[in-house]
Formats: C-alpha cells, sequence, structure tokens
C-alpha cells in the first residue's frame, strides 16, 4: 500500500470513528452538565413543582429531545468518601454514589440511556415504576444484559407521581452491596393541593467495609460497618435546613438489608406517601418514627419548629460507626490496677469501657486505630460529644433561613431559659483511667481527630 | 692369646655401645606435652596445662576460679575446660604413656651375665671360675624398625589427644550455646507467661463484674496455666544445659555466671568453598589414623624380618682354671625356626595393617559428610534466624501494633491483642531456637573442620535483638 492511499484509507477510519464519537460524547457531556446550565431542573416556579434537594447529592439533568426528556446514567467504579477519613472503591453512577437523583413529571415521556462502564453486564431496574414489562431491567427477563462498553436506552412514559428508586437487577446483591442505586422522584402532573417548601431526599444504605480495608464487601448479610444517608455517615451528612414554619417533606428510600425505623426529634409528623405516590389526605397518619422497609420509599411531612432537631434511625447499633460486636463487656470492669502491668506488654495500651463507652469519643482522638476507619462515635456540637455515627443528621430550623437556601446555618441559639440545666452537682469523678502509662509520643494525632471536626463549617456541596 | 684378648675387646665395645644407648633413657614428658601444643597450631589458641601434681593443681586451680569469677564467655568457657576437664587430663596421659613406650622402644635387652662356680673333683684343686655375658643382639638389629613403630605410635596417640582436645573444645561451645539459649529461652518463656497472666488477672476482673461466663474464665485459666508448664519446662532445660556445661567445665554449675542473651549472627560466614578438602588436611583423627597406618606397617616390616629368627644372642664366656689360666671364647645362640616361622604373626600384622588402612578411608569418607552436614546446616540456620528477623519478627510486631488499632477502636477487646503479644513472643522464642541452631551448626562446622581457625568470628556473648 503506498504512503498516501494508507494515509487516506486511515483518515477515512479516524474520521469515522471521531464521528461516531462525537455523537455519543456529545450526547453524554450534554447530559452531564451542571444543574446551573440552562437546560437543566428549572426552580420551582417554572415548573409548578419545589425541585427536590438530595442529601450531599445532586439531580440528574436532562436534554429535550423530540419531546422525550433523555437522561443519561453511566455505571462505574469509583473512589467514594463515606466521610473524611474514609474511602472506599465503589461501584456507582455519574461518578457517585447513590447515583443523581432523576426528577421528572407525570406524563413526560423519558429516555434513560445507560452506559456500561463496569467490569461486569448490568441493567437498571425502575423500582416502583408503571412501564412495559421489556423496560423493567430484569437481567434475562425483561431483557438483555448491558455488557461491558454497552450503552441500551430504557424509554417509556411516567403513568403515576411518587418516590421511586433505581438499581441493578444483574448480580444484583454484589451491585448494591458497592453503592448502585438511586432516587426517582415523579411529581404530580397536577400542583398539589397542599404544597410543600422544602423536598429533601436520601437512600438509606449499609455498607461492610471492614476496617482497614477499602472495596465494600458483598458477602456481609447482617453485620455492616458503615450506616449511611445517601452514602454518607455521620458527621458527613448534610443537615437539613429550612426556615420555621416552612412544610417540609422528607423522602427516604431503603435498598439496605435492614429495615430501619427513622425517628424524627421535636415535631409530630405525617406520613404522606412512599412509592404509591402521595396518598389522600385521609390517609395520612401521624407519627414520630416511621419504619423504612427494605425496598420501600416513605414521605413524611411537617411544619418546621425552630431549633436543631435529630433526625437518626432508632437502631442503636445504626447510629455508630465501625466497631467490634464480638468484644468483651468491659461495662463495670475495674481494670486501673492491671494497666500499669498491661501497659508494660502493650505500649500505649490504655484500659477503657469500665463506666461506658462515651469515653471512647475522646480517645480515638489521640489513640491511633486501623486505616480507612471511622471512629465509632463522633461529631461534637455547642455542648460537646454528640458520640454518634452512622445514620444520624440534624434538621436545623431557622427563623431567618431564606428560602431556597440549604446552606447550613451553625447551631441553634437557644431563646433564655430553653435549656436543660443542672440543679444539683458537682460532677462525680468517673473511676480513675490511669492514662499516665499511655506513650503519646506515639499517637498520631494529625489524621484521627474526626471526633473534634465541626461538621457545620463541612462543605457539602463536595462529594 | 691375643685373638682372645681381641674379643675381649670388641665385647667392651659393644658394651660401650649398649651404655651409651641406656644414655639415652631419660624420659621428659615435658616435652612431649609440649609437642601437643605444636600438633594442635592454630586449631586452638587456648592455653592447656597438663596437671600432673599437686603444685600444677594449686596453679590451674587459681586460674579457672580467675575465670569463673566473671560472666563466662565463649572463649572463656573452653579455657576453663582445657584445664580443667578431667577426660582431658586423662588424654594427655596417654601421650605420658606413649612417649614413655617411645623410650622404651630405644632400649635394648640388658645383657646377661652368668656366673658359676664349680668346684674341680680335688677341692684342694680350688674351682673353676666361669663367667658367660650374654647379648640379644637381633633386639639390637631391630632397634630402628622397632622405634619406627614406637613413633608412629606415639604421633598416633599425640594426634588422638590434639583430636579430644578439639572435639572438647566444640564440645563444650555447644554446651555453652545450649545453656545460654536455654537461658534466653526461660526469659522469653516467662515473658510469654506474662501476657498469658495478664490476661489471666483481666478476666478475673471480667468475671467478677459478672461480664464473663465461668467457661471463658475457665478457658483463660487453662491458658495461662499451659504457660506456667512452659515455663517449667523451660527452666527444667536450663538447669538440664547447665549442668552439661558444669560437667565439661568441671566446675559447679552453681557458681557458673552465664548470660541469657545468644550473640548475635555475625554479618556472613566463611565460605565453604574447598572446605572437605581443608578438613581432610585438618582434621587431627585423620593424622592419628595415617600415623596409625604407619605404624601398622613398620609392625608389619618388624614382623616380617624377625619372622625367622627370632632370638640371636651372641655370648662371651670365660672360664678360669684354678690354676689361674683364663679361656676366653664367643658363643652364639639361635631359636632354630622349626616349629614357628613367624606366619601367623605376619599374617596378623598384614590384617592388623588392612583394617588400620580401611579405618583411615572410612573416616575420610565420615569427615566429608560430617563438613557437609555442618555447611548445609549452618547456611540453613542463617536463613531461618534471618527469616526470623527480618520477616516473622516484624510481621508479629506489626499485628499486636495493628491489633492494637483495632482495640482503640472499640473492634476488637483486649484479649485479642494479648494474645497477638503472645504469639509475637512466642515467635521470638522461635527465633531464639534458630539462633541457637545457628550457633550449635558452627560449632559442628568448626569441629569437623578440625577445630578450623575458620571460627575467628567465634562469638562475643551479645544480646540478640
Amino acid at each position: 500500500m503506498n504512503p498516501s492511499r494508507r494515509n487516506f484509507f486511515w483518515s477515512s477510519l479516524t474520521g469515522m470513528a471521531s464521528g461516531l464519537g462525537a455523537a455519543l460524547i456529545g450526547r453524554q457531556a450534554a447530559a452531564q452538565e451542571p444543574a446551573s446550565a440552562p437546560q437543566a431542573p428549572p426552580a420551582s416556579s417554572a415548573k409548578g413543582y419545589v425541585p427536590v434537594h438530595t442529601l450531599n447529592g445532586v439531580t440528574l439533568p436532562f436534554v429535550m429531545r423530540d419531546g422525550v426528556k433523555e437522561f443519561h446514567l453511566t455505571a462505574e467504579e469509583i473512589d467514594h468518601e463515606f466521610a473524611p477519613g474514609m474511602t472506599a472503591k465503589c461501584w456507582g453512577y455519574n461518578g457517585r454514589t447513590p447515583g443523581p437523583t432523576i426528577e421528572a413529571v407525570e406524563g413526560d415521556r423519558v429516555r434513560i440511556l445507560v452506559t456500561n462502564n463496569l467490569p461486569e453486564h448490568t441493567t437498571i431496574h425502575w423500582h416502583g415504576l408503571l412501564l412495559p414489562s421489556g423496560m423493567d431491567g430484569v437481567g434475562g427477563l425483561s431483557q438483555p444484559h448491558i455488557q461491558p462498553g454497552e450503552t441500551f436506552a430504557y424509554e417509556f412514559t411516567l403513568q403515576q407521581h411518587g418516590t421511586h428508586m433505581y438499581h441493578p437487577h444483574a448480580d444484583e446483591m454484589v451491585q448494591l452491596a458497592v453503592g448502585m442505586m438511586g432516587m426517582f422522584v415523579i411529581h404530580p402532573k397536577q400542583p398539589e393541593a397542599k404544597p410543600v417548601d422544602r423536598d429533601f431526599v436520601f437512600m438509606i444504605h449499609n455498607w461492610a467495609v471492614h476496617p482497614g480495608t477499602y472495596r465494600p464487601d458483598p458477602s456481609v448479610m447482617q453485620d455492616f460497618d458503615v450506616w449511611t444517608f445517601n452514602s454518607k455517615a455521620f458527621p458527613a451528612i448534610e443537615h437539613l435546613a429550612a426556615r420555621t414554619g416552612e412544610r417540609i417533606r422528607i423522602r427516604m428510600g431503603n435498598l439496605s438489608m435492614w429495615n430501619h425505623p427513622i425517628h424524627l426529634h421535636g415535631h409530630q409528623f405525617v406520613v404522606t406517601g412512599g412509592d404509591g405516590g402521595r396518598w389522600p389526605e385521609a390517609q395520612w397518619r401521624s407519627d414520630t418514627t416511621e419504619i423504612v422497609g427494605v425496598g420501600q420509599c416513605r414521605a413524611i411531612e411537617f411544619v418546621g419548629i425552630a431549633g436543631d432537631w435529630a433526625i437518626h434511625c432508632h437502631m442503636s447499633h445504626h447510629t455508630m460507626n465501625a466497631m467490634g460486636h464480638e468484644i468483651p463487656n468491659t461495662l463495670g470492669v475495674d481494670q486501673s490496677a492491671m494497666a500499669q502491668k498491661i501497659s508494660a506488654l502493650l505500649p500505649g495500651y490504655m484500659a477503657m469501657g469500665e463506666s461506658g463507652m462515651a469515653e471512647h469519643q475522646d480517645h480515638s482522638g489521640h489513640m491511633p486505630g486501623p486505616k480507612n476507619t471511622l471512629p465509632m462515635m463522633m461529631g461534637r456540637g455547642p455542648f460537646g460529644n454528640l458520640e454518634m455515627g452512622g445514620m444520624f443528621t440534624v434538621v436545623k430550623i431557622r427563623d431567618d433561613q431564606a428560602t431556597g437556601d440549604f446552606s447550613d446555618p451553625g447551631w441553634f441559639k437557644n431563646p433564655k431559659g430553653t435549656v436543660a440545666y443542672r440543679v444539683a452537682g458537682p460532677a462525680r469523678s468517673k473511676p480513675a483511667v490511669d492514662h499516665s502509662t499511655m506513650d503519646h509520643s506515639k499517637m498520631d494525632h494529625s489524621t484521627m481527630d474526626h471526633s473534634k471536626m465541626d461538621h457545620s463549617k463541612m462543605d457539602h456541596s463536595q462529594n | 692369646m691375643y685373638a682372645q684378648l681381641s674379643i675381649l675387646g670388641r665385647s667392651f665395645a659393644i658394651g660401650a655401645a649398649v651404655l651409651s644407648l641406656g644414655a639415652c633413657a631419660n624420659v621428659d614428658q615435658d616435652a612431649a606435652f609440649g609437642g601437643l601444643k605444636t600438633t594442635l597450631g592454630d586449631r586452638v589458641t587456648q592455653d592447656l596445662a597438663w596437671r600432673q601434681d599437686a603444685a600444677s593443681d594449686v596453679a590451674v586451680a587459681a586460674k579457672v576460679n580467675s575465670l569463673v569469677a566473671n560472666e563466662l564467655g565463649f572463649d572463656s568457657a573452653v579455657q576453663v575446660a582445657l584445664l580443667n576437664n578431667r577426660a582431658l587430663q586423662a588424654s594427655y596421659a596417654e601421650i605420658g604413656i606413649a612417649n614413655a613406650d617411645l623410650v622404651q622402644a630405644g632400649l635394648l635387652s640388658n645383657p646377661v651375665l652368668d656366673i658359676l662356680v664349680r668346684p674341680t673333683t680335688n677341692p684342694s684343686d680350688g674351682s673353676i671360675l666361669e663367667f658367660g655375658l650374654a647379648q640379644n643382639v637381633l633386639d639390637l638389629f631391630m632397634r630402628p624398625a622397632r622405634q619406627r613403630v614406637a613413633k608412629a605410635e606415639f604421633e598416633k596417640t599425640q594426634n588422638e589427644v590434639a583430636a579430644a582436645v578439639v572435639h572438647t573444645v566444640g564440645e563444650v561451645r555447644a554446651a555453652y550455646v545450649n545453656a545460654i539459649g536455654a537461658r534466653n529461652a526461660l526469659a522469653v518463656v516467662k515473658e510469654i507467661a506474662l501476657a498469658s497472666e495478664a490476661s489471666w488477672e483481666l478476666a478475673q476482673r471480667f468475671h467478677a463484674a459478672g461480664n464473663i461466663s465461668d467457661l471463658q474464665l475457665a478457658e483463660e485459666q487453662a491458658m495461662h496455666e499451659d504457660m506456667l508448664v512452659m515455663v517449667d519446662e523451660a527452666s527444667l532445660e536450663v538447669d538440664d544445659t547447665v549442668e552439661n556445661l558444669s560437667a565439661l567445665l568441671n566446675v559447679s554449675a552453681d557458681i557458673l555466671k552465664l548470660s541469657d542473651r545468644l550473640p548475635e549472627l555475625p554479618p556472613n560466614d566463611a565460605t565453604m568453598e574447598g572446605a572437605e578438602t581443608t578438613a581432610l588436611e585438618r582434621r587431627l583423627e585423620l593424622m592419628a589414623a595415617r600415623k596409625n597406618v604407619s605404624a601398622h606397617l613398620e609392625q608389619l616390616k618388624l614382623t616380617t624380618s624377625t619372622r625367622l629368627w627370632q632370638e640371636i644372642e651372641l655370648k662371651l664366656d670365660a672360664e678360669g682354671e684354678p690354676d689361674g689360666q683364663w679361656a676366653i671364647g664367643p658363643g652364639l645362640s639361635i631359636a632354630l625356626p622349626l616349629f614357628d616361622q613367624g606366619g601367623p604373626a605376619v599374617a596378623r600384622a598384614a590384617a592388623t595393617l588392612l583394617k588400620a588402612d580401611n579405618e583411615l578411608r572410612g573416616l575420610e569418607s565420615q569427615i566429608r559428610v560430617e563438613v557437609r552436614k555442618a555447611a548445609a546446616s549452618v547456611s540453613a540456620s542463617r536463613r531461618i534466624a534471618q527469616r526470623y528477623r527480618a520477616a516473622i519478627l516484624p510481621l508479629k510486631q506489626d499485628i499486636v501494633r495493628l491489633k492494637q488499632e483495632k482495640y482503640n477502636f472499640m473492634l476488637i477487646g483486649v484479649f485479642d491483642v494479648l494474645v497477638a503479644k503472645r504469639e509475637e513472643t512466642a515467635a521470638y522464642r522461635g527465633y531464639v531456637e534458630a539462633v541457637r541452631n545457628y550457633w550449635l551448626a558452627r560449632a559442628a562446622l568448626a569441629d569437623a573442620m578440625g577445630g578450623m581457625a575458620v571460627d575467628t568470628t567465634a562469638p562475643a556473648t551479645g544480646a540478640t535483638p
């Protein structure tokens, strides 16, 4: 082949390739533009609905193509941070877990392109949606699997409204365990009779990232290490900011392995719906804890009362970070006389837990733990340690929080005389723990000081 | 008459010669023992002493006492044994025996003087006097051959004793390594028991607080009791090995001052290239065996040359008549080889030579095997000790540290950390054993190489890490 012909041959080939590539890449690039781009979901007034606010997350942009809202999800391996000091190789969509929230309106025609950049095949099941059987996403049943490198399109008309989810239905156990999931919110075509002012959404999940490891272990069924709202563990979970008197909705979807009784402090909320959409008002029921079962979605609504209000799973181990479940119970065990003896064998050893585990939060600040592991208890508030982890965050309601402002307003300033106060004392000293035997020189203060982290200053927009 | 006188004169000449030979009969044992030192050469650098009397006993005792007053080192242990070990003293005496035999071999059998007074038939005539002087001349002719045999025997003995010295050094080194190693292991085992004791005491506290069951408590106690048995066993091993050392040094175990840390491995070992050849050149038993062959060869020659003529006597007879006349004349007496022509004696000597020769060859191949085995043992035990040092011990330390990190984050309990600590210490015990095996192999190699000056890296006692 002479040089000129070969050049011609190659240039035509590369031309073809770049043409194809441009088509694909262009489409993808448009789909991935940030929320502020012109085609991104608009503010509430323009569309007749209040867009949802995904905790520590984003809403997936779309492009209108021939009257169809076209979304693009790319399944891929990602580095995910559960909280500062802990990351893992997870799988997710468009660089995050959970994937971006898909938000649309009842009656919309949607086309969702799914590109598989995973090492194995996948599919997406649109959990709770009414759609043609062939769009339901069960690999092998509804459709052929999406092989690595392939892009599939799902296309259907939204016939309902409500809080829904999406997740793989191919090697589902593994793919869920490593973070592949997302929320799918469909607003009603007609404006809601009792509109909400703020609409939060998050996914509940659990992870087996064993202490010192960097990848979720799909084989675990019950003893998980990390309990998350939207794949973040306390204290990295975004706070829910709102204004006093606003009607606030919180939508939750659960793709974990446990049912989670989610409890909100300081309010009586009403449970107003789930996968089945917003229920008729007559079916709403008043409560303060709502169990979100595995595979279920729930929406609760309430009118904000000023204050800092905890919202958390009420399974108390689910508001802890990694901890041992087979450890000997140290409660009430006087180890003081042994401290010296054991320190001689184990320099840096400290007897713990005689009077309870709360001291652990302080110790974890200066005693080194396994790599990539969050201390069991973390978080510091205006009055001291929160001693929490996992599925815990704070609803912060302020009289002066601006409409549409989700930024953290800082700690609540309690009106005079409204904080619990001491009427007797002074405090008894706790059983003596001998700190003198500890070798402080070996402690790494630089990396493990999460307990003192002021999460009010955390930038939640980063993920 | 002239002839008679000349015979008399010759006889005197022979007598003078015989007397002059007799002048060599002085037995110099100190010189013979000095030869032992020469034979040993660079194989043993410490002093030797042959305690032949009370005065030397006192002198040696003073030296031994000053040596054992301090912590015993590798060299001082060897020195004490060389001065004090009774088996060595016994083998030094072998040199004295062989030396005496050697001198003996140079001596001629004494001439025999017969005197006979015979009365005449008529008493008034007086008596007839008869003098007879007989000398075994065969003895005289065979003297050089006999001396060659005795010299070979003496050299054989000297080499054997020198080999015994070298082997005693090897035994002392091994016993020393075993004793220090056992003491080191005991120290480590006691540390393991400390961890199990801490665990057991903690368990009692957990139990008292109502937090662990009788079962868990019993398990902790059983674990600790097992460790205490290990301490007892290690302690017995110390007693055993120190007694063995004490026996070699001939010093009471109670007064021995011993380190409880094995010396570290030297950075490298001597090359083993040509080691077998070197060993064949240096092993003193081999020299002894070669001398044994020479001795038996000489013996065979001697036996062969005297097979027929076992006794030849020259005689000088003088007879004094009553009238004062002397008649002097020579005589000869020979044992005639009619019945014993020396055949069995020659056959015996030949078979003995054959035996000695085969023992020599057997010893050669045995020495090659000893060297190869000891060299393999040195390099294998070095590799094992180094693996402990470079990998296993740091890993076990890491495991303790990482478990402690898990403990800090309430992921495991303190009992698990103490188990890891126990395992770390147990690995250290493995290391101590490997280091001990290394030094044992070194002692065995030095021994197999004939007390090689290879072992200039002989350790000063020092700390294992």
